[in-house]
C-alpha cells in the first residue's frame, strides 16, 4: 500500500466523520424546528405539566446546550436519551433489541443476493444472447422496476394468504423467508445485470484470449480468471445495496410485521417519537457511511490500476 | 460547334467523367443529418424503448385526459348524500359490480321473483289407465285386409289371365277389409277413453279426498262431479262405436257371399254398407275427444290444487329455514330431496325471462344462488308465492329489470366507496407529475450549480465540490424521511390560504427535498460534461474567433451537454415516481384524499387479502410505469450518447 492510497483512506474517513456529524446535527436541528415540540398531540397536560416534561428531558436549556449535551451523549456513551413513547426505555436499547433481527434480516438478504446474483450473471454472460441470457435479463428487468412494498405486499398476499406455505408474521418461525426474498429481489437483480456486464468486459479482455490460446480449461479461465475480476464492480454496489436494504427493510419489517429496527423506525415518525426518530436515523446512517466506507477502501485495495481522484 | 436540339448522335459530352469539383458538390448535396435527427433515428429503431415510449404517451394522456369524461370523481364517496352515508353498500366492491342504490336504478323498483323451485304443471304425472292396444277384432281385420291386398296384387300382375272383373271384385274386398280395420280402432280407442275417464274421475276423486284431508278451502267435488259427469257418455260413444262395428261386421259377412261372377251393382252395395257402418264408429270415437280433454282439464286443476299445497310444505320449511338462518349444507340435503326436479326459470312480474338447466339437485343449485349476481339477493328475501296458475313456488325477491344504465365500476370501488378506476387514473397523474416536477427542480438546480461550478473552475469549484461529496455521502432515503416528516408539519402552516394549499403540504416537502438532495449527482454530471467540452479544440477556435462567453455557452456547451440532460433527467423521473411511492407507503406522501399509486397500495394494503384487485391494480399500474420510464431512458442513453455504447 502506497502513501497515495494512504492518503485516499485518511481523506476517506475524515469525510465519513464528517457526513456523520452532519446527520446527527441535521437530524437535531431539524426535530427541534418542528412546531409544538415533542409532546403535542398528547392528552391535554396542564402547563405545570409540560415545564416539568420538559425540565425532565432538557427542553427547556438553550438549543445550543441541549445540541452540545446530545452531541457529547451521543458521541461518547451512545445515549440517544430516554424514548417518549416507550416510556422507561432508553432508544439505544430499542434499537439494540430491533437490530439482532433486522441484522440477520439484513445479512441474509445481503449473503443471498450477493450468491444469487453473482451466479446469474455469470451464467447470463457466459450463454450470452442465448434463452437463458434473455429470461434473466428480463426479469431483473421487472425485478428492478418494482418498489420493494409492492413486491412485499404481493409476495404475501401468493404465498402466506392464497398457498399458505410461509407464516405471513415475520415473528415466527420460516416468517423471515418472505422478507428476506423481497429485501434480496432488488440487489440480486441489479448485482445479476452488474456481474453480466463487467463478465462481459472481462471476458473480452487479451489476458482471456490469451490463457484460451494457451489451452487453458474453461473451467480455469472462468474461475481463475474472469469471475475475480469481474467482480470488482461489484464491490462498489457493497455501500448503496446496503443502504437500500436498511432503507427497504423499513417497509418490509412494517408488511411483515418484523420485530425490527425499521418497524420501531416507522412508527416512531408516525408516534412523533423524536428521540427515537432521531437515534435511529443516527445509526442507521453511520451504518450506511462506514459500509460505504468499506467498500469503497476495498474497491482501491483490490484494485489498485483504479484512480480515484 | 453548335448541337441540333433534336439530333440523334450521342451527346459525347455525356460521358465525360465527373470532375473534382462536381464531386465535392455531389457530396454536399446528400440529405444532411443533424445528430438530433440521428439520435431519433436510433431510438426509433430500438422496438422496445419505443413500445415503452408508446405506453408513456397512452398513460400520460390518459391520465391527463380520461378524467373529463369519467363519471365519477376520485374523491367522490358514492352512495353519500348531504345527510351523510346513505348506502353502505358501496365500500369494497369487486370490479365490473355495483352498488345497492345503484342496482336498484338499474332494475328499477317493481319487485320480480327468481324461481327456483316451481310447482308447474309439467310436474304433474299423467294419469295411468289400462290402455288396449290391439284387440282381437282388429287382429283379425287386419289379417284379412293383407290377404285381400295380396289377392289383388297377384290378379294384377300380367300374365294372371284375370278378368277385369276378377280384380274389380278383389279391389272391392281390399275397401270392405279397410273399413272393417278402422272399424276395429275405433273400438279401440273408445275403450280406452273409458279407461281413461274412469282413471282421471278415481284420480280426481282421490285429490278431492285429499284435499279435504290436508283442509283445503278449494272445493274439488266439482271437479269431481264434472269428470264423472263426463263418464256416462264416454260410456254411450263406446257402445255406440261397438254397435256400429257389430254392423260392420255383418255387412262384411253380406260381402263375403258375393264372389267375382256377382253384378257390379251387388258388389258397390255391399261396399257402401259396410263404409257406412265403419265411419258411423269413427264418428262416434272421435265424439269422446272433446269429452275426455275437457275432463282432463277439471281432473288436472284439482290435482294441481293439491300438488302445490303440499309442495308448498316443503317450500314452507325452507322459507324458515332462511328465515331462521340456520341453513347448513346438510341442512339443504335434506330439504333438497323433498324437491321435485325440473328446470329452473327466472320470472320478472310473470314472464319467463330465463331459464337455466337443473343439471344439479336442487339442494346445490340452492347453494348457487348464493353467488348468483345477476340480481340483488340476500338470505332474507326469500318468499313462498302463489303463480297465476295458482301453483306455488319458492323464489328469491329481485328488481325489475330494464332500467338505467349505469357506468360499471371497472375496478370496482375502494374502502370508502370511491370509484377505484379514477382513483388510479388520478394516481397515475399524480405520481407522473410529481416524477416530472421533481426531475424539473432537481435539473434546474444541479445544472444551475453544476455548469457555474465548472465553467469558473478554481475556488468556487472546490467548494461546491465539497458540498457535494458531503450531500452525496448523506443516506439520502433516510435524509428524506426525516426531512418530509418534519417538513409537512412546519409547511401546513406557512402555506395555508395559499396556491400551494391545494398541492398539499406533503408533495411539496417532497420537491423540497428532491431540490435539496438529489441534485448533486445533476451537478456532478453536468460540471463533468463542461469541464470536459471547456477543452474542446472547437472552443478553442470559436475563442480565437472572438466568441463572447454568452455564445460559446449557447452554441457550443449547452447544444452538446443536452443529451446528457435529458437522458438523466428522463430516468430521474422513474426514481422520483419510485421515492413517492415510498414515502406514500410510509404516510409521508400526498395528502388525502388525494390518490398517489403509492398511497393507493399503502392503503390496499388493509384488507388485502379480502380484496387482493384494491393492491394488484396499482401495483401493476406503477411497475409499467416505472418500466417502462426506466426502458425508454435506457434507449435515449443508447441513442443520444453513442460514446456509452460499448
Amino acid at each position: 500500500m502506497n502513501t497515495k492510497t494512504m492518503l485516499y483512506i485518511v481523506k476517506r474517513v475524515l469525510l465519513a466523520i464528517l457526513t456523520v456529524w452532519i446527520v446527527i446535527t441535521v437530524t437535531f436541528f431539524v426535530m427541534h424546528a418542528v412546531p409544538g415540540g415533542p409532546f403535542q398531540g398528547e392528552k391535554a397536560i396542564t402547563p405545570e405539566a409540560q415545564a416539568a416534561l420538559e425540565a425532565k428531558y432538557g427542553l427547556d436549556k438553550p438549543l445550543m446546550e441541549q445540541y452540545t449535551t446530545y452531541l457529547k451523549d451521543v458521541v461518547t456513551k451512545l445515549d440517544f436519551g430516554p424514548s417518549l413513547k416507550n416510556r422507561g426505555r432508553e432508544v439505544i436499547d430499542i434499537i439494540a433489541d430491533g437490530m439482532k433481527t433486522s441484522a440477520k434480516l439484513g445479512v441474509i438478504a445481503a449473503v443471498s443476493a450477493l450468491i444469487v446474483g453473482v451466479v446469474l450473471g455469470s451464467v447470463a454472460a457466459l450463454r450470452r444472447n442465448k434463452i437463458i441470457d434473455r429470461v434473466i435479463m428480463v426479469i431483473t428487468t421487472a425485478f428492478v422496476s418494482m418498489p420493494s412494498f409492492i413486491m412485499g405486499t404481493l409476495l404475501l398476499l401468493v404465498f402466506a394468504v392464497i398457498l399458505q406455505w410461509v407464516p405471513a408474521n415475520g415473528a415466527t418461525t420460516g416468517g423471515l423467508i418472505l422478507p428476506v426474498i423481497t429485501l434480496a429481489l432488488y440487489p440480486t437483480a441489479y448485482i445479476t445485470r452488474l456481474t453480466r456486464s463487467s463478465m462481459l468486459d472481462v471476458l473480452g479482455q487479451d489476458y482471456i484470449r490469451t490463457a484460451k490460446a494457451k489451452g487453458v480449461s474453461a473451467a480455469k479461465i472462468i474461475f481463475g480468471h474472469a469471475l475475480k475480476n469481474s467482480l470488482i464492480p461489484v464491490i462498489t454496489y457493497f455501500g448503496p445495496m446496503l443502504a437500500y436494504i436498511v432503507t427497504g427493510s423499513l417497509v418490509v419489517e412494517k408488511i411483515f410485521a418484523v420485530p425490527g429496527i425499521g418497524r420501531s423506525f416507522v412508527s416512531s415518525i408516525t408516534d412523533r417519537d423524536y428521540p427515537m426518530i432521531m437515534g435511529t436515523t443516527i445509526i442507521l446512517a453511520t451504518l450506511i457511511v462506514v459500509m460505504n466506507l468499506v467498500g469503497d477502501i476495498l474497491y482501491k485495495v483490490v484494485d489498485p490500476r483504479i484512480n480515484l481522484e | 460547334v453548335k448541337k441540333k436540339p433534336f439530333s440523334m448522335h450521342v451527346d459525347l459530352d455525356a460521358f465525360i467523367p465527373a470532375t473534382d469539383k462536381e464531386k465535392e458538390y455531389m457530396v454536399q448535396m446528400r440529405p444532411s443529418s443533424t445528430f438530433f435527427k440521428d439520435g431519433v433515428k436510433r431510438l426509433l429503431k430500438n422496438k422496445i424503448a419505443t413500445i415503452s415510449f408508446i405506453i408513456i404517451v397512452i398513460l400520460s394522456l390518459t391520465s391527463i385526459f380520461l378524467p373529463m369524461f369519467w363519471p365519477y370523481g376520485y374523491d367522490q364517496m358514492l352512495g353519500m348524500d348531504s345527510i351523510g352515508r346513505m348506502d353502505a353498500s358501496y365500500g369494497n366492491i369487486s370490479p365490473f359490480r355495483y352498488g345497492d342504490t345503484e342496482m336498484e336504478r338499474i332494475l328499477g323498483t317493481a319487485k320480480v321473483h327468481q324461481v327456483f323451485l316451481s310447482t308447474n304443471k309439467a310436474y304433474l304425472e299423467d294419469v295411468v289407465f289400462e290402455e288396449v292396444k290391439e284387440s282381437a277384432g282388429l287382429t283379425a281385420a287386419t289379417a284379412a285386409l293383407d290377404a285381400a291386398k295380396a289377392e289383388l296384387k297377384a290378379l294384377k300382375e300380367e300374365g294372371s289371365g284375370a278378368t277385369e272383373a276378377e280384380i274389380a271384385f278383389a279391389e272391392a274386398k281390399v275397401d270392405v277389409y279397410e273399413a272393417l280395420e278402422t272399424a276395429e280402432k275405433a273400438v279401440n280407442s273408445a275403450t280406452n277413453a273409458e279407461n281413461e275417464i274412469k282413471a282421471l274421475y278415481d284420480a280426481t276423486a282421490a285429490a278431492a279426498k285429499k284435499a279435504e284431508d290436508l283442509g283445503l278451502k278449494d272445493d274439488l267435488s266439482v271437479n269431481v262431479n264434472t269428470v264423472q259427469g263426463a263418464i256416462s257418455p264416454v260410456s254411450d260413444r263406446k257402445a255406440e262405436a261397438i254397435d256400429a262395428r257389430d254392423k260392420t261386421l255383418a255387412a262384411v259377412n253380406a260381402f263375403a257371399v258375393l264372389t267375382a261372377e256377382s253384378s257390379a251393382e251387388d258388389i258397390k252395395a255391399a261396399v257402401t254398407t259396410v263404409n257406412a257402418a265403419a265411419e258411423m264408429a269413427s264418428a262416434a270415437t272421435k265424439a269422446t275427444k272433446a269429452t275426455i280433454e275437457e275432463a282432463e282439464t277439471v281432473s288436472d286443476k284439482a290435482r294441481q290444487v293439491v300438488f302445490a299445497k303440499e309442495q308448498k310444505a316443503v317450500a314452507d320449511e325452507i322459507l324458515a329455514a332462511f328465515t331462521a338462518k340456520n341453513v347448513s349444507a346438510d341442512n339443504y340435503k335434506a330439504l333438497g330431496e323433498n324437491l321435485p326436479e325440473g328446470a329452473v326459470y327466472t320470472y320478472f312480474d310473470g314472464v319467463k325471462h330465463k331459464e337455466y338447466e337443473l343439471d344439479t339437485p336442487v339442494s346445490d343449485w340452492l347453494w348457487k344462488m348464493g353467488s348468483f349476481n345477476s340480481v340483488k339477493r340476500s338470505a332474507g328475501d326469500t318468499a313462498v308465492i302463489e303463480t297465476a296458475n295458482g301453483c306455488f313456488v319458492l323464489c328469491f325477491e329481485g328488481y325489475k329489470g330494464g332500467g338505467e344504465k349505469i357506468f360499471p365500476h371497472v375496478f370496482g370501488t375502494d374502502a370508502h366507496g370511491r370509484d377505484y378506476f379514477i382513483r388510479i387514473v388520478y394516481g397515475m397523474r399524480v405520481s407522473l407529475a410529481v416524477g416530472l416536477f421533481a426531475s424539473i427542480i432537481v435539473l434546474v438546480i444541479g445544472m444551475l450549480i453544476g455548469s457555474i461550478s465548472g465553467y469558473l473552475g478554481g475556488k468556487v469549484d472546490l467548494i461546491i465540490m465539497r458540498i457535494v461529496d458531503i450531500i452525496y455521502s448523506l443516506p439520502d432515503m433516510l435524509m428524506v424521511i426525516l426531512l418530509a416528516s418534519v417538513l409537512k408539519l412546519v409547511l401546513g402552516d406557512v402555506i395555508e390560504g395559499t396556491v400551494f394549499e391545494k398541492i398539499g403540504s406533503n408533495i411539496i416537502s417532497l420537491f423540497i427535498v428532491f431540490g435539496l438532495l438529489y441534485w448533486v449527482s445533476m451537478s456532478r454530471l453536468i460540471r463533468g460534461q463542461i469541464l470536459s467540452l471547456r477543452e474542446q479544440e472547437y472552443v478553442l477556435s470559436a475563442k480565437c474567433s472572438g466568441a463572447g462567453s454568452g455564445r460559446i455557452i449557447k452554441k457550443h456547451l449547452v447544444p452538446n451537454c443536452i443529451s446528457v440532460i435529458i437522458i438523466s433527467t428522463a430516468l430521474q423521473i422513474p426514481s422520483a415516481i419510485f421515492t413517492e411511492s415510498y414515502l406514500s407507503f410510509l404516510g409521508l406522501g400526498v395528502n388525502a384524499p388525494m390518490p398517489s399509486l403509492g398511497s393507493l397500495a399503502s392503503d390496499a394494503l388493509n384488507g388485502y387479502a379480502s380484496y387482493p384487485h384494491r393492491l394488484i391494480f396499482p401495483a401493476v399500474v406503477i411497475s409499467l410505469i416505472v418500466l417502462s420510464l426506466n426502458l425508454f431512458g435506457d434507449g435515449l442513453r443508447d441513442a443520444f450518447d453513442p460514446k456509452l455504447n460499448k
